[in-house]
């Protein structure tokens, strides 16, 4: 599925988010923004829902609850049910609980009741859980619904591991990197500044997606030369197939129509990065990764 | 085609005159009271779209072309903006931390002056000719997920069908905006969320819910048009003992199995067969559980009208785990293959494929990348493409050379019979595709896969042998989201990413025009002719444009005034 047309960076990266798709660069940007990295001050999707209007929230499962009675589901949960569904409640020897129409059609355990009250004999026993411990239930099963529904923000976490050679890794950057970079230089420490999963994107894209797309970004200094020869240079500020926009060192703003005998040089400093994309092969990528991870 | 001068009052008349039947005893003329029918159904079998556009595509054929010529290549210069319409829901919802804003997805219904339009949760009623509110009606949506859009309406008599973001049919009164019914055709708790413009096919409106955060069962259903009532059900996946349900390891994952269509079908009403679509499988990028071809997810099929039975199936992407459903808008048309004319089904894919198929029989003729791709080690017996298993995603990240989102999308493609070329806008770059759940009991998207270059393009295509006659590359790396139309006044019109509004040849790609719009094109650009004046509209983000010829002499006047 794809979303409509909700443009710019902010919808797109939220679109990234909500359903893993989409130009997926912006998805990354968001999933290790500033909030995050400030610990969780701002902007926890659990308090995103908890601020949605009713008829907003997602598949209808109501008001997220409290972090309090989530984790008491929780626990109620990891003791009494992962057993046999499973420590993620994805299903064991039991059912996939975040498929359960039971579970979905719930309302503060008014459905989960019935089952873990009287049990499935023979499979399953019943549970003598107050009304109290079975909303935390509740709360705890639709807040994971929640989160492998994808809807919940891409908050989940990818399993990454490193799986490349390192030594391998280290000869394909000296043949291939290295007249850029630099282990000791510009990627010194590289391994302890960000997480593998971090370096390895930075590796393919060749730019920090956090900082890539901030909007405090410097945008790329351009020349134009116009048909009589005449040529400037400047920061730019639009382009598109029409026309060009850019700031001279006076701050002052040129515009000029694009046309015949205008030409318009953009340095593109990830050219690089993105010719190696058609040579790699994925051992190269994760052993370039391991390597770099290495650095520390 | 060129009708000067039409009154309104006439207009009904010539439109039933104009159509292939004559209209039943009752339906007009029969009282002086009774005001005519808005859209007689024969209208609906008109051949293409020209005084009124009366469905998502303006015809069944989904062509998107249009005989109008009184806007055309030599004089589109004097194309200027007749009004904008602004649709003032503003933020439908805030999620995360950012703002989801309503963009017109649909395209509009034109009918007797009137067009009727959709964002998530509301319906527009607005005058055609001045783009002022003659009515609007708002949904209250319990769960239902707003931000895949919304693609429109489809009418029948004087009765208009919108699915809701939680998954209602609700037929309103098309006069006056005043609901009939509402039937629930899913239920969003279940994690199902509707964005499609309904079929009207006969006596029949067919729709489908979509989904594809949770592991659902996916159809594709035909409702009753005057009562609501469900006439047929066509489940995506095969019940046990079915054709197709070997392809699943068992009835779990055939039953979790997704595949949801999402996007219009479109409709032969002389072969009787409606043509859709189908999703992806589910869990999204994590195929293990799930081996096999995972029928009918990933292809386009060919279902009765009357009955909900399928005709054939033709799967362009078997056993799927980059989220590259086969949804795109199939495009029916005749043309000449190999000396004799052919009743034919093409579509663009979002897996990078351009198929083009025998509509009776499915059989493949033309099975074309339109994009370098890697995934693919060639075709099958069918002619479908074979999955490569080595570009699967893993935990570790699997390259692959197609953007995170496909070739393609949603936004309607166009053929232009002047031409013979399908056009389509989309993307090519790399991508990277993680795996999120290597395990037995992967759900939902179990993975995420970022672009990590990506180049929007405009692309024609010989629709004999897949050939790419000729592409235009966008500035920006931002997919293009912008449909297309061509006309017989040999235009093709659609847009950027950055909001400009685009003219070209559709011979040769050639730019004659362009407008800057305060938001880039969010739907498929629609064409009709209103007391004798051709309009262009389009919608931008919030912002519906009309565009219509204004004279040489007051154009430069307009520019003299603005100190030009």
């Amino acid at each position: 599925m794809r979303l409509g047309s909700h443009r710019g960076f902010l919808s797109a990266a939220f679109v990234c988010l909500a359903l893993g798709l989409g130009a997926g660069v912006a998805a990354q940007q968001a999933a290790q923004s500033p909030q995050h990295a400030a610990g969780g001050q701002a902007a926890s999707p659990d308090s995103a829902m908890a601020q949605m209007p009713k008829h907003q929230q997602i598949m209808g499962l109501g008001k997220l609850a409290a972090a309090a009675q989530i984790a008491q589901g929780k626990q109620l949960f990891e003791t009494s049910c992962s057993f046999c569904h499973g420590a993620d409640a994805r299903g064991g020897i039991g059912p996939d609980l975040l498929e359960s129409p039971v579970v979905l059609d719930d309302v503060n355990g008014n459905k989960i009741s019935k089952i873990v009250g009287k049990g499935f004999p023979p499979h399953m026993p019943s549970f003598q859980f107050n009304g109290k411990q079975v909303r935390a239930l509740a709360a705890f099963l639709h807040s994971r619904v929640l989160e492998v529904a994808n809807l919940a923000h891409g908050q989940y976490k990818l399993p990454f591991t490193v799986t490349g050679n390192a030594a391998a890794g280290a000869a394909y950057f000296q043949a291939n990197c290295a007249s850029c970079h630099s282990a000791t230089g510009d990627l010194k420490d590289i391994g302890g500044k960000y997480t593998p999963l971090q370096i390895q994107n930075m590796i393919l894209t060749g730019f920090n997606v956090r900082s890539y797309y901030s909007r405090n970004r410097p945008k790329e200094n351009i020349t134009v030369t116009l048909p009589s020869g005449q040529t400037f240079t400047g920061r730019l500020r639009y382009m598109d197939e029409f026309n060009v926009v850019w700031v001279g060192p006076r701050g002052t703003v040129h515009s000029v129509r694009r046309g015949p005998g205008v030409q318009v040089a953009v340095p593109n400093p990830l050219a690089a990065h993105q010719k190696l994309l058609a040579k790699y092969t994925d051992a190269d990528i994760h052993n370039l990764t391991a390597y770099l991870v290495s650095l520390k | 085609m060129k009708i000067p001068g039409l009154r309104p009052l006439f207009f009904a008349a010539v439109l039933a005159a104009a159509a292939v039947a004559a209209v039943p005893p009752g339906n007009s003329n029969s009282s002086a009271a009774a005001p005519p029918v808005l859209l007689p159904p024969q209208v609906l079998l008109q051949k293409a779209a020209t005084t009124t556009w009366p469905t998502y595509n303006g015809d069944y054929s989904g062509r998107r072309f249009s005989p109008l010529t009184q806007i055309n290549s030599g004089n589109i210069q004097r194309l200027a903006i007749a009004w904008i319409h602004h649709v003032t829901v503003g933020t439908m919802a805030k999620m995360g931390g950012f703002a989801i804003h309503a963009a017109v997805d649909s395209t509009p219904l034109e009918v007797h002056g009137v067009l009727y339009f959709t964002v998530p949760d509301n319906v527009y009623a607005v005058d055609a000719r001045t783009g002022h509110t003659i009515w609007h009606f708002h949904w209250v949506n319990h769960g239902g997920l707003l931000i895949v859009g919304n693609r429109g309406l489809g009418m029948y008599g004087n009765w208009l069908y919108f699915m809701t973001p939680d998954n209602y049919l609700v037929s309103l009164n098309a006069r006056t905006g005043k609901k009939r019914w509402a039937v629930e055709v899913a239920d969003p708790r279940q994690g199902y969320f509707s964005s499609v413009s309904p079929l009207v096919a006969g006596d029949h409106v067919i729709v489908d819910a979509g989904g594809d955060t949770l592991d659902l069962r996916a159809y594709l259903d035909s409702y009753d048009p005057a009562t609501g009532a469900l006439q047929w059900r066509w489940y995506v996946t095969p019940s046990a003992g079915q054709p197709g349900a070997d392809t699943w390891p068992d009835a779990s994952a055939r039953n979790h199995g997704g595949g949801n269509p999402w996007v219009p079908a479109t409709y032969d009403p002389k072969l009787g067969l409606v043509y859709v679509g189908t999703g992806n499988p589910n869990p999204v990028y994590a195929g293990q559980g799930r081996k096999g071809r995972d029928l009918y997810t990933g292809c386009l099929v060919a279902i009765h009208v009357n009955t909900g039975k399928m005709a054939w199936y033709f799967q362009g992407n078997g056993h799927d785990t980059h989220d590259w459903d086969q949804t795109e808008p199939p495009v029916l048309f005749n043309a000449r293959i190999h000396g004799h004319m052919e009743p034919l089904v093409a579509q663009a894919s979002r897996d990078g494929y351009f198929f083009v198929l025998n509509r009776r029989t499915g059989k493949e003729i033309v099975a074309q990348p339109f994009v370098p791709l890697n995934w693919s080690l060639g075709l099958n017996a069918r002619g479908e493409p074979i999955l490569n298993p080595k570009r699967n995603p893993t935990t570790d990240g699997n390259l692959v050379s197609m953007t995170a989102g496909g070739a393609t999308n949603w936004f309607p493609p166009s053929f232009d019979p002047q031409t013979g070329l399908f056009y389509v806008n989309g993307d090519q770059g790399y991508s990277i595709a993680y795996l999120q759940n290597a395990g037995k009991h992967a759900s939902g998207f179990a993975g995420r896969a970022i672009t990590l270059v990506s180049h929007g393009f405009l692309k024609a295509i010989n629709y004999k042998n897949g050939d790419i006659v000729w592409k235009y590359f966008y500035p920006g790396q931002w997919g293009e989201d912008s449909g297309i139309l061509t006309t017989a006044g040999h235009l093709l019109i659609t847009g950027d990413s950055v909001g400009n509004m685009i003219a070209y040849d559709p011979a040769d790609g050639r730019i004659l025009w362009h407008q800057h719009l305060l938001s880039a094109i969010s739907n498929g650009p629609e064409t009709y002719l209103l007391d004798g004046q051709q309009y262009i509209v389009v919608g931008a983000g919030p912002f519906l444009y009309a565009f219509h010829l204004v004279p040489a002499a007051a154009q430069g006047g307009a520019a003299m005034a603005a100190g030009k």
